[in-house]
């Protein structure tokens, strides 16, 4: 049960959506009537308390008309609870499967990591009435190899010291966002972002020896040559040789394709435990207690609860 | 990181090269243990003896792998033995253009027959009737006995006796090209006698005896093939390249004059239009690639009828074109993969030709240095229609099919053609591919007849593919059969005309207990064919498992091992192995294999010692001192001398290689100048060639190394393995990955990575085994993927139908779990949650009465996957999970 609780602040930690990304979805509570009479319009609110677990369209049209106007945050809240709920009622029946796999596509479009963008995509498959084709994890275009390995250089130049070339490389784009998009590889405790390398390369080459690590006086001087006392002779950026290893891997990784061996991608953390695409398993990630199905004075009921609302 | 996958050479484990010489690169010289490098025939025939020598030495030297491999050998002296294919060849694997010159001299006579025979060999694609053939002429043209030639070429194989060669009665005869050249033979003149003298000419008789069969061979070929143009002989000039009035009847020169009869399918005419393709690759792409498609088309049409060694050429030389396509950029994946795009129709070879393309695509995924692009080129393309995955890489042709033909049956059973036509090639590759293994090949028709069974119209429409595949059956008693064939009984949605096909093809096997009154006729009702079931189980006796000592110690090991806790990584993964271990004891108990059982229980009961091994100390480099080596060389500044002086110093220093010294070193070696400092300084580095600072040093210097071949040389020391890059003009991608791995090999990003490598293998070979695999097990990941393609083919006969459990489902379910999962231990996740779906399935069909029992286990196992953070937890609770089953599956009462 201790895990059950931990796994679910996991997931819903990072399936957070709008403007909030730090607001786990269990925690932010429903939204206050106010909040909602002041952004549904009265045909919205009408559907609302009208909706009905045994059809599971009214929660995705619903939602969808929420979306049509995403403007605030308790619309979008709203609007994730309606499409979870569809999912959820759908389901079950093969009729309504149709509109479950049309409200889990939905909820993709909601979610902000590629991750759970995929997943949600791989459950609307699972729902759809057939063999649709699955989603896939496409291969890399051509230019965005030569990209990756130049975000690999970057490595490899900054703990060299040759600071103007990785700013340089860094004004590219496409290399900056592969960066970022692997911040939590770039060392070990995953903490070293790619501002900070950004600043690191600021500090190179090295002013006194140019990073030759050496300072070699003027032969008609006849003084010794002798250690740079600036860098020490060994410029560039200093890594623990964990962060080392972790640098090296994601270097490997933007290389190639080749298996990366257990050890290592546990290391490096890079391995989460799979994924399910189990359609029930949706609302118990999103933290929604589907039992409650109707909802009364701004929150969800369960059914059995409600009175029969006419509006 | 000691991770297979990482360390594993672009060659398969399973390559038998790899096995006799270590891990080589791809073509001729590499295959050869040289650089490609100028050659002449003198060289060429040294370093091939070498190489024999080398083999021979072998403890293995006398199994069918060495023998592969030595007639690799000889193909590839062959090709290089040709000056203009070898210049080729050299383009292909780099090295300089300088023509070869030949030594002095024509060589000694003997050398020159010497050659004359490999070329015979290497021509014919190996060691087959052809090249006894040709081997035969050359002989006779010598007057020397076949049994001393044949001692000269170091075969194993049997001497040839020339009376037995019979002209075989096959289409794809090559025999035209042989009476080309016994026409040459004639245009020489007699002035080669002399040489007669040097070569022994004891068995006299013998070689006379071969002479006569010749001739016989040769007019009965003549008159049986009047239709077949005579090609018209060569010039009767003397190759002048070889520097001699050669008597060579067959050299390449003479080759493009012979029609390359591809149609029919001749192993040396399909050969010579790939090589010819590859060769073409320099100068037009689109045209070489025209050329190839039409030589891998003929191939496709024809592979099941050659023989290993014509096979083995063949696909060589496909690989070698894939290699050269993938320099030049030139995509082959659709060339390759393109009979898997196409329908299953009538057309004869049309089911051979997917197979084949299904081979060589596994082949070629098995090539890591093929360059990634290529890779992911031919990994989107190669899936067999309606097939759940992509093909893996396989160690060879063979294995690659091997592992593609469930999917083909799939593939065939779910075309519209019902004609029996492409049933009939299927079992003519399988036959190809497994011999004389019977069970995989039982296992492999049941898989397929099932698939046919299930597909719309099985019935009248199938009953003629059926009745092939039945007929295909050894029909020995197994539980695979038993399972099926009592599954296809019960299954009223399969037609009764189905069935009666299969007890037709039963009874006409005539195997033990079957007699003529267990054919069910075609109309029969449900009484008629439970009657037929019914005696049929008394003749198989489906009997339980008898419960023994053994499986009461399995039982209490197993409840032990059940309850045992493990809380970090390695000592999940080591847990979970030796679960892994104990469900593959119970399988040797559940199938009557006590002695395989009880081996695997004492070792179960003694934990292997191996898992101790210690890891290497993690790699430290040190930070320059003012002692460093590099000041003194620094100081030296441009004079040569003291440089140089500098450099002695280092050599003769006991110093530690810091980041500057060793920046110093690699610097030098890279671009030193003059000669004699750069030689000085490669030879320290080389020296040092393991210090930690070499490596990352080398690393940091390398978008400036000059691509250069001696730069190719002591990089790839540092990166400590000698890959195929190394010797191709452009290495430098390669090579870089190389040295990435070893980086990571040397700077672990956690001190615990090595022993969960080593617990992750240990897993692996549990998998391995239970898999069913014999031999050096591959990654985990390699093995769990195995293993799950194991469970799903001897699953697929399966006709109980719960809902949510048809093998359809599972695939499903499979599928949609890999298209999220992106590293590749969640993969190996998923393949075994698979494996835990394939498992409960079959436990469902043992034990139908304890359906609920199995559901609470697979409810227990994915609510504790769902909550497990880490995936090496996940693989913990589906080990436990597969064990668990395993016990209610041998728990008493266990008949079905
Ligand atoms: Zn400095």
């Amino acid at each position: 049960m201790i895990r059950l609780a931990f796994f679910l602040s996991c997931v819903c930690s990072y399936l957070s959506l709008g403007a909030d990304p730090a607001m786990p979805a269990q925690s932010a509570g429903p939204p206050t009537r106010e909040a909602l009479t002041l952004s549904l319009d009265p045909e919205e609110q009408r559907k609302l308390l009208q909706i009905d677990s045994r059809r599971p369209q009214e929660y995705l049209e619903l939602a969808e008309d929420l979306l049509d106007r995403p403007d605030s945050q308790p619309r979008l809240e709203l609007a994730r609870d309606l499409l979870v709920r569809a999912i959820e009622y759908g389901r079950v029946l093969p009729e309504n499967r149709r509109v479950a796999s049309s409200a889990a596509a939905a909820l993709a479009t909601l979610c902000r990591r590629p991750s759970d963008q995929l997943w949600l995509r791989a459950i609307a498959t699972v729902l759809q009435p057939g063999d649709a084709p699955l989603p896939q994890v496409s291969a890399k275009p051509l230019a965005n190899q030569a990209a990756e390995a130049k975000a690999s250089m970057v490595l490899t130049l900054i703990r060299a010291g040759e600071g103007t070339e990785v700013t340089e490389l860094l004004r590219d784009d496409a290399v900056r966002a592969i960066l970022v998009r692997h911040e939590s590889e770039l060392s070990a405790d995953g903490t070293l972002t790619v501002t900070d390398i950004e600043n690191e390369a600021k500090k190179w080459p090295c002013p006194e020896c140019s990073n030759a690590g050496i300072i070699t006086p003027p032969k008609s001087q006849h003084a010794a040559a002798k250690i740079c006392p600036v860098c020490a002779g060994n410029p560039g950026l200093k890594l623990s040789p964990e962060s080392l290893g972790a640098q090296l891997r994601l270097q490997r990784r933007l290389q190639s394709d080749a298996p990366e061996s257990w050890g290592s991608q546990l290391a490096t953390q890079t391995a989460p435990p799979a994924r399910d695409p189990d359609p029930a398993s949706v609302a118990i990630v999103f933290g929604v207690d589907a039992r409650k199905s109707v909802w009364r004075e701004g929150v969800w009921i369960s059914p059995a609860d409600a009175k029969p609302e006419n509006p | 990181m000691t991770s297979r996958g990482v360390r594993q050479s672009s060659r398969g484990r399973a390559d038998p090269v790899a096995l006799f010489f270590g891990p080589t690169g791809s073509g001729p010289f590499a295959l050869l243990g040289v650089d490609a490098r100028p050659m002449d025939s003198a060289d060429v025939l040294e370093v091939l003896h070498r190489r024999l020598d080398q083999l021979a030495g072998h403890p293995q030297s006398a199994t069918p792998a060495a023998e592969e491999v030595r007639l690799a050998l000889h193909s590839a002296a062959a090709q290089l033995c040709d000056p203009a294919l070898q210049e080729l060849l050299l383009q292909q694997w780099g090295g300089s253009k300088e023509r070869p010159r030949e030594r002095s001299g024509p060589g000694t006579p003997q050398a020159l027959f010497e050659r004359e025979l490999h070329l015979a060999v290497g021509m014919s694609g190996g060691w087959n009737d052809q090249a006894r053939l040709r081997v035969l002429a050359a002989c006779e043209a010598r007057g020397v006995a076949v049994a001393d030639a044949v001692s000269l070429l170091s075969l194993r194989s049997p001497p040839v006796e020339p009376v037995r060669i019979q002209p075989r009665a096959r289409s794809r005869s090559t025999y035209p090209a042989l009476a080309a050249e016994v026409h040459l033979e004639e245009a020489y003149p007699q002035e080669l006698h002399p040489e007669k003298e040097y070569v022994r000419w004891d068995i006299f008789l013998l070689a006379g005896f071969g002479a006569l069969a010749l001739v016989s061979v040769i007019a009965t070929i003549i008159l049986l093939s009047p239709s077949r143009p005579t090609p018209s002989p060569a010039p009767a000039t003397p190759a002048p390249e070889l520097g001699v009035a050669s008597p060579v009847p067959v050299s390449v020169q003479e080759l493009p004059a012979i029609p390359a009869d591809l149609s029919s399918g001749d192993a040396r005419a399909i050969s010579l239009e790939i090589v010819g393709s590859t060769r073409d690759l320099a100068t037009d792409g689109a045209a070489a690639l025209q050329r190839f498609s039409r030589g891998y088309e003929a191939f496709g049409k024809s592979w099941t009828m050659m023989q290993a060694d014509e096979l083995a050429a063949v696909v060589s030389g496909i690989v070698d074109f894939a290699f050269a396509a993938s320099r030049q950029d030139i995509d082959v994946a659709k060339a390759i993969t393109a009979p898997l795009a196409t329908p299953i129709g009538d057309a004869k070879g049309s089911v051979r030709t997917l197979a084949m393309s299904a081979g060589i695509a596994s082949r070629l995924l098995s090539e890591a240095d093929l360059g990634r692009a290529a890779i992911q080129s031919i990994a989107s393309l190669a899936i067999i229609p309606g097939a759940a995955q992509a093909l893996d890489g396989a160690a060879s042709f063979r294995a690659g099919i091997e592992r593609a033909l469930p999917d083909i049956a799939v593939a065939i059973a779910g075309s519209s053609n019902r004609s029996p036509q492409p049933w009939k090639e299927f079992i003519e590759v399988r036959d190809a591919v497994f011999a004389d293994r019977t069970e995989p090949k039982d296992r492999l028709t049941i898989g397929a007849l099932d698939a046919l069974l299930h597909a719309p119209d099985a019935g009248v429409a199938g009953a003629p593919g059926v009745q092939v595949l039945a007929a295909a059956l050894s029909w020995q008693a197994s539980d695979d059969l038993r399972n099926a064939v009592f599954g296809w009984f019960d299954d009223m949605a399969i037609p009764g005309e189905a069935i009666s096909a299969i007890t037709r093809a039963m009874v006409a096997s005539s195997a033990p207990g079957i007699d003529s009154t267990m054919v069910l006729a075609p109309a029969s009702g449900p009484e008629a064919r439970a009657a037929v079931r019914e005696r049929l189980a008394q003749v198989w006796q489906a009997g339980p498992v008898r419960t023994s000592d053994i499986s009461e110690e399995w039982k209490a090991l197993a409840a032990k091992l059940l309850s045992e806790p493990a809380t970090d990584p390695k000592a999940q993964l080591l847990l979970a192995s030796r679960l892994a271990l104990l469900t593959l004891a119970g399988e040797d108990i559940r199938t009557s294999k006590p002695d395989d059982a009880k081996a695997a229980l004492r070792e179960l009961v003694t934990p292997a010692a191996s898992n101790a091994q210690t890891p290497p100390p993690p790699a430290r480099v040190p930070s320059p001192g003012p002692q460093s080596g590099a000041i003194d060389f620094a100081q030296a500044g441009n004079s040569v001398q003291a440089r140089l002086e500098a450099l002695k110093k280092i050599q003769n220093s006991s110093l530690e290689t810091d980041s500057l010294l060793a920046r110093m070193l690699v610097v030098e070696s890279a671009r030193g100048s003059p000669a004699p400092v750069r030689d000085a300084a490669r030879a320290e580095l080389r020296r040092r060639i393991d210090a930690p600072a070499i490596l990352l040093a080398t690393i940091e210097f390398f978008r400036q190394l000059p691509e250069t071949p001696e730069n190719a040389d002591w990089v790839s020391e540092v990166a400590g393995k000698p890959g195929a890059w190394k010797n191709r003009p452009k290495w430098k991608v390669s090579g870089l990955l190389a040295l990435l791995d070893r980086a990571c090999e040397r700077f672990p990003a956690s001190s615990s990575e090595a022993s969960i490598d080593a617990a992750a293998d240990a897993l692996g070979r549990a998998w391995w085994l239970r898999a069913g695999e014999s031999g050096e097990p591959g990654s985990a990941d390699q093995s769990i993927r195995r293993l799950e393609s194991a469970l799903d083919s001897t699953t697929r006969a399966v006709s109980r139908r719960e809902p949510g459990w048809s093998p359809s489902e599972i695939r499903r379910r499979k599928e949609a779990r890999l298209s999220i999962a992106t590293a590749s231990l969640e993969k190996a996740v998923v393949m075994q949650a698979a494996c835990v779906e394939w498992t409960a399935l079959q436990a469902m069909m043992d034990r139908p009465r304890a359906g609920e029992a199995i559901r609470d286990i697979t409810r227990e196992w994915s609510m504790r996957c769902r909550t497990a953070d880490t995936a090496v937890l996940q693989l913990l609770e589906g080990e436990r999970a597969m064990l668990q089953l395993q016990v209610l599956r041998l728990s008493a009462g266990g008949k079905s």
